[in-house]
């Protein structure tokens, strides 16, 4: 049976694992609970079903989880301006610290990520976590500047181009890079104002790589990008939060837990939210 | 990450290759001089990050050296192993190991100590010999190995015979 979950004014629909989508449902106001720890087979189930949030029952938060899954059904643009306070405070910011940086080129990413290290180095237990968050952010902020810009005819700018070539973007393009955290989580994400990613199309990308390897996935001979960075940002993070308001704004986040050791995140299972505002008149 | 800096020298028929800073997109190894030597030994202590790019770089580097040179992967920092174990080709089929880290964490107070494990101590081809009784670099306290065997461990496989 699905069960309603209920939030302000929003209803979502709770699937269980391996139950049918109820007919006449949207996936994108579904929520997957499962116990399923593989992040393979709930990935696959989210792609064939179309669900958009993924929840596992032995998440360290949640109930949290699922108040995110509403968050972000029932208010898109309140996730949008502030999605730690979703993400990580359970709608509440307070306890919430961090900073935002609006990253003008591509050659800058270097010491954006140094500076995170240092402000890591400040928060307590975030030892064990912080080479994580650097390859997560590093590969968000790329793929900000390398495969995020497109013109005015929809085309991917710069996707082709060798990534040790400097980007530098106009200031209405450039993408804000978030560090945010309280006592027991931190959270990273990057915004950028194109909305050209296509979510299926990453939860696709990521599914075939978990299926048949990285190797399958990765872009080994032609220019542009590795393609495997989405897979590396999935692997490493506890949650990965993608929302899309198509033509104007991506916001990928991803979560890790402070004070647990690698075994426990290596072993804790995956949310995964998907937030896709499509725009009707395209 | 930082630019990778590459220091290499000949030691013998060995090229040894010390590696500082990060491996991504701005990575050049084309300058990297192996020529004459039967073996590389690829020092991986200074590697601070490794990003797809970065990945992708080391492989095609890889491919270029010539055919039977032996590689030789020492001190071997986490974040190292685990490309090893994630994407094929980081550390090919028949490569060796003399030594690399595992972390071990501490409950008490949350601090992650990395430990050497040395081929013929801590490990012998696959087989692992884990320390037990490792103490917390931070509060002295017992930590314990923090890594999942089976996936961490996985990479020892390849190693040439």
């Amino acid at each position: 049976m699905s069960a309603a979950l209920k939030l302000g004014n929003s209803t979502s629909v709770v699937v269980h694992f391996g139950e049918a989508m109820p007919k006449g449902v949207n996936g994108d106001r579904c929520v997957l609970v499962s116990d399923q720890h593989e992040t393979l087979t709930v990935m696959d189930f989210l792609v064939s079903s179309g669900i958009h949030h993924a929840v596992n029952k032995n998440h360290i938060n949640f109930d949290q989880e699922l108040k995110v899954a509403e968050h972000m059904v029932a208010s898109p643009d309140d996730f949008f301006k502030d999605p730690a306070t979703i993400i990580i405070g359970g709608g509440l910011s307070e306890g919430i610290k961090g900073y935002e940086r609006v990253i003008a080129q591509s050659q800058e990413k270097s010491r954006r990520l140094s500076e995170m290290k240092d402000y890591l180095a400040t928060i307590p237990k975030s030892k064990v976590i912080t080479d994580s968050l650097t390859v997560i952010s590093d590969e968000l902020i790329t793929n900000a500047f390398y495969n995020a810009p497109v013109d005015g005819k929809k085309q991917r700018k710069f996707c082709d181009i060798d990534r040790n070539i400097n980007i530098g973007l106009q200031e209405h393009e450039r993408p804000r890079f978030i560090v945010k955290h309280n006592d027991s989580w931190v959270m990273v994400g990057v915004l950028d104002p194109f909305g050209s990613l296509n979510p299926h199309d990453l939860l696709s990308h990521i599914l075939k790589g978990l299926k048949n390897g990285v190797n399958s996935v990765m872009n080994l001979e032609s220019s542009g990008g590795a393609h495997i960075g989405s897979l590396m940002v999935l692997d490493l993070s506890v949650g990965l939060y993608v929302a899309v308001d198509q033509d104007k704004r991506t916001l990928v986040c991803a979560t890790l837990p402070l004070g647990k050791s690698h075994r426990v995140i290596a072993q804790h299972p995956k949310s995964i939210h998907v937030l896709f505002r499509e725009q009707k008149n395209r | 990450m930082g630019a990778l800096k590459v220091k290499n020298e000949m030691r013998g028929q060995s090229a040894y290759i010390e590696f500082q800073g990060g491996i991504d997109e701005d990575a050049v190894f084309s300058n990297v001089a192996v020529v004459g030597a039967n073996e590389v030994v690829l020092d991986m202590e200074g590697v601070t990050g490794v990003n797809s790019c970065g990945i992708r770089e080391w492989i095609k580097w890889l491919k270029t050296l010539p055919s039977g040179v032996k590689l030789n992967y020492v001190n071997c920092p986490k974040l190292v192993v685990d490309q090893m174990n994630m994407v094929a080709g980081f550390f090919p089929q028949g490569s060796k190991i003399e030594s690399f880290y595992t972390p071990y964490y501490c409950e008490g107070c949350g601090n992650e100590t990395m430990v050497p494990f040395f081929n013929g101590k801590e490990f012998s081809g696959s087989k692992v010999s884990a320390p037990e009784n490792v103490k917390c670099s931070s509060c002295g306290e017992p930590a314990e190995m923090d890594v999942i065997e089976a996936k961490y461990f996985k990479f020892l496989d390849n190693q040439g015979k």
